[in-house]
């Protein structure tokens, strides 16, 4: 016996079959483990993605929090204040649209910038305070400055939702954009927050929080900033 | 977590050979030998004092053991801090804390170093070979030692990329190998000749095969089940989720990979125990045994999660990782415990629990019989007044529903004093069944050592033992001792030193004294027994005795009759 379990030493461990089994199963499991492993890391990488976007969404609303009061701003979509637009009849009549008036770009009756007034002569400019639809627009166009971020999960250009619902797992990878409104004194909660949507005025100065959509639709908050 | 069967194995190491085999009872304090202080001489020379209290492997009770612990520690420390040094949101706020961490820990790898060097001449590695320092430095584990330290200092002089320095400072975790190499030299030992499945039998299962690799394997698997939870409990902490996320996906992974690993190995070697020998029905009952079902639950989360995301929202699953902390039950008794003890009293329990819940229906009914007309929208029905009940009878008092009519609030008072002593009896059963059965256990531990104390003596198998039971009923050092006292003396008492073998009597100088005054009474009692007139003529005929035996038994018996 002590003959045999010597010879056995000196050849070394001799792997049965069921043991050389064994170590397929057990190669095979790690295997899976590594495999799940790399699509829980390319879920999380995504999910590292659409953070990002929310982040160049804050830098960039962070800039222009600071920049867009100022008369030299350059992005005139997304500045403070108001725009002057010209009026077919006089102020008092019905408003107009501010997404209807005609661009910066093509009307050169357009002014920025401090109201003058107007001679008695020329046409009425009213001013009409700018709202967020335009201001997306231009932020997401071609040459805009945000028109790079792309979702992730659907390989097109990142979209607004109004919500990140987990049970529409459509809405992965968006970005979610909210107005901090103060609720009056005395309320039970100081403040209520709600879609920023495009006939929201921008003219002011507002609170906002950036939210992206996870892979499982669950909300990430990004950052609250001043715009 | 010490393994509890590799203490007593290191004790016979500095023994006596006559005795190493066998530990006397007069030796009893050292049975329990976690807790004993060196027996080391102050009149050794400085190099030879000082390593037998720093370094020496082989004298139990100085502080090798601590240092070996404490250099671990560290060197897994400087593994994470190396890996936190790649995350920038928390390398760069906190550079100063890690450049001192990295001083701190080259000081005490350097000094480490220093006085190994130094007490190479006493090292039994190298003692008595000449050239020892020399030696020293050119030994494996030496140039491990030099390399973790010397890309710091290599720093100074040359300058260094930051990231071949990470990678250099990546070298101390060679510095393990100090431990590793002669745990896993003493497991291919103990198992030379086994089969594949038995080595790794001896590997994941408590066994005599095991040895120190077999307590390394349990303090990894017991580290990752820590470093898993608490990167669960941090995940939930929103800031860091944010910063870490993708840390956290790679440790889980890792972590899974492990856990499978030990499952795996688990159920397939688990036919090496006696309970579990069948190939398919003993795994099957292995599977089925708590402590495997908690290893699953530990690894399903991260299976489920990948293949069934898409149809289900699973993220709820994460939180049972969890359960990967009851992984550590298995290194304890006092769980087991416990389970008895809820078992043992579960009559007086649930009978204590059918009163309490009488009491809580009852109650309930009242409180929405006399405040549901005051208060519609708080004692709406009652299942609601339910939730009130046992809120007050715990003695919780959230207050967010409370009586206002005069009889409720009577009825409050009587609820809240009852409840005092109702709610307080399965703590008060639970409390004194758990002391009781640590002293049903602790006398069954007695009753070990005095059946293991039968030949008078306490092996080293033994010691195990006792040691093993010891650590589990939080026995101290002193409380051992005076157990084994104790049961020395009722053996006394209770049993004659002359039923052991001779070979035993022997071994202890004081049993071989009384037994010699038990031959010589004896010898006394025969001579007052027998006809001491036939006697000397039996004696001397054909030889039987010679003549100075002859004088030895005149001179007893002469004793006698001159002290009679």
């Amino acid at each position: 016996m002590d003959d045999l379990i010597n010879t056995q030493s000196a050849k070394g461990t001799i792997l049965t079959l069921p043991d050389i089994v064994f170590l397929a199963f057990l190669v095979f499991s790690m295997i899976s483990v590594a495999w799940v492993g790399r699509l829980a890391y390319q879920e999380g990488m995504n999910n590292e993605i659409t953070k990002r976007n929310g982040e160049l969404w804050t830098k960039w609303f962070t800039q222009a929090g600071l920049d867009r009061g100022k008369v030299s701003y350059e992005f005139a979509p997304c500045a403070a204040g108001a725009v002057q637009v010209v009026m077919a009849v006089a102020p008092e009549a019905t408003p107009v649209n501010p997404d209807s008036a005609p661009s910066l770009e093509t009307s050169p009756k357009i002014k920025l910038g401090p109201q003058m007034p107007a001679p008695s002569d020329t046409p009425v400019l009213t001013p009409v305070p700018r709202t967020w639809g335009p201001c997306l627009k231009a932020l997401t166009a071609q040459g805009g400055p945000l028109v790079d971020t792309v979702n992730p999960f659907t390989r097109k250009p990142i979209a607004l939702v109004a919500k990140c619902d987990m049970a529409d797992r459509r809405l992965a990878g968006g970005l979610m954009l909210e107005k901090i409104q103060a609720t009056p004194p005395g309320s039970a909660i100081p403040t209520v927050n709600s879609p920023l949507i495009e006939s929201d005025p921008i003219d002011q100065k507002m609170q906002v929080r950036i939210t992206v959509c996870d892979k499982g639709a669950y909300p990430i908050r990004i950052a609250e900033l001043e715009f | 977590m010490k393994p509890v069967n590799d203490i007593p194995k290191n004790h016979g190491h500095d023994l006596d050979p006559a005795l190493s085999q066998h530990r006397l009872v007069s030796d009893a304090p050292e049975i329990h030998g976690y807790n004993r202080h060196a027996d080391i001489s102050q009149g050794l020379p400085v190099r030879k004092w000082i390593y037998s209290w720093l370094l020496d492997p082989n004298i139990p009770g100085n502080y090798q053991k601590d240092i070996d612990r404490w250099i671990a520690i560290l060197i897994v420390s400087n593994l994470f801090v190396l890996l936190f040094e790649h995350i920038p949101s928390i390398y760069e706020p906190n550079k100063s804390l890690f450049h001192a961490f990295d001083i701190f820990s080259v000081a005490i790898f350097t000094v480490e170093y220093f006085l190994r060097f130094y007490l190479a001449p006493e090292d039994h590695e190298f003692k008595g070979k000449g050239y020892a320092h020399l030696r020293y430095v050119s030994s494996p584990f030496a140039i491990i030692d030099f390399l973790a330290v010397a890309p710091f200092y290599l720093q100074a002089f040359i300058p260094v990329d930051l990231r071949m320095l990470r990678f250099l400072r990546l070298l101390r975790i060679l510095k393990l190998f100090r431990v590793l190499i002669p745990a896993v030299k003493g497991f291919v030992i103990a198992n030379r000749g086994r089969s594949f499945r038995k080595k790794m039998h001896a590997l994941v299962f408590p066994s005599e095969f095991g040895g120190n690799l077999h307590s390394l394997f349990d303090t990894f698997i017991a580290l990752w089940v820590v470093i898993s939870v608490v990167a669960v409990v941090l995940e939930s902490v929103q800031g860091i989720h944010y910063l870490l996320n993708i840390e956290f996906i790679i440790l889980d992974a890792i972590a899974v990979g492990i856990f499978t690993l030990e499952y795996c190995m688990r159920l397939y070697c688990c036919v090496e125990e006696p309970r579990y020998q069948h190939a398919v029905l003993g795994r099957f009952k292995q599977a089925k045994e708590t402590s495997s079902v908690i290893d699953f639950l530990a690894i399903l989360p991260f299976f489920l999660e990948a293949f069934l995301h898409h149809l289900f929202d699973l993220r709820f699953l994460r939180v049972f990782r969890l359960l990967r902390l009851l992984k550590l039950t298995r290194y304890t008794g006092a769980t087991k415990t416990l389970t008895k003890v809820i078992a043992r009293e579960w009559p007086v329990l649930a009978a204590s629990a059918f009163v309490m819940l009488l009491l809580v229906v009852l109650t309930a009914s009242l409180g929405y019989l006399f405040e549901h007309e005051a208060q519609p929208e708080k004692f709406e029905n009652i299942p609601q007044s339910i939730y009130w009940a046992v809120i007050t009878l715990a003695s919780v008092g959230y207050g967010d529903i409370s009586p206002i009519t005069p009889m409720g609030r009577v009825m409050t008072i009587i609820l809240a004093l009852l409840g005092i002593g109702i709610f307080a009896i399965p703590a008060a059963l639970l409390s004194s069944a758990f002391s009781d059965q640590l002293r049903i256990e602790r006398e069954g531990l007695k009753e070990n050592i005095y059946a293991m104390m039968g030949d008078g003596l306490i092996s080293t198998e033994e010691a195990a033992i006792i040691n093993t039971e010891a650590k589990r009923l939080h026995l101290s050092e002193e409380e051992v001792h005076r157990m084994i006292e104790k049961v020395k003396r009722e053996r006394e008492l209770k049993e004659d030193v002359s039923m052991l073998p001779l070979h035993v009597i022997a071994a202890i100088p004081e049993h071989a004294v009384e037994h010699f005054k038990v031959l010589l009474s004896q010898i006394r009692q025969l001579g007052l027994m027998t006809d001491a007139e036939k006697f000397e003529p039996a004696a001397l005929k054909d030889d039987r005795l010679t003549g100075t035996e002859i004088a030895l038994w005149r001179q007893i018996q002469g004793k006698i009759s001159s002290h009679s």
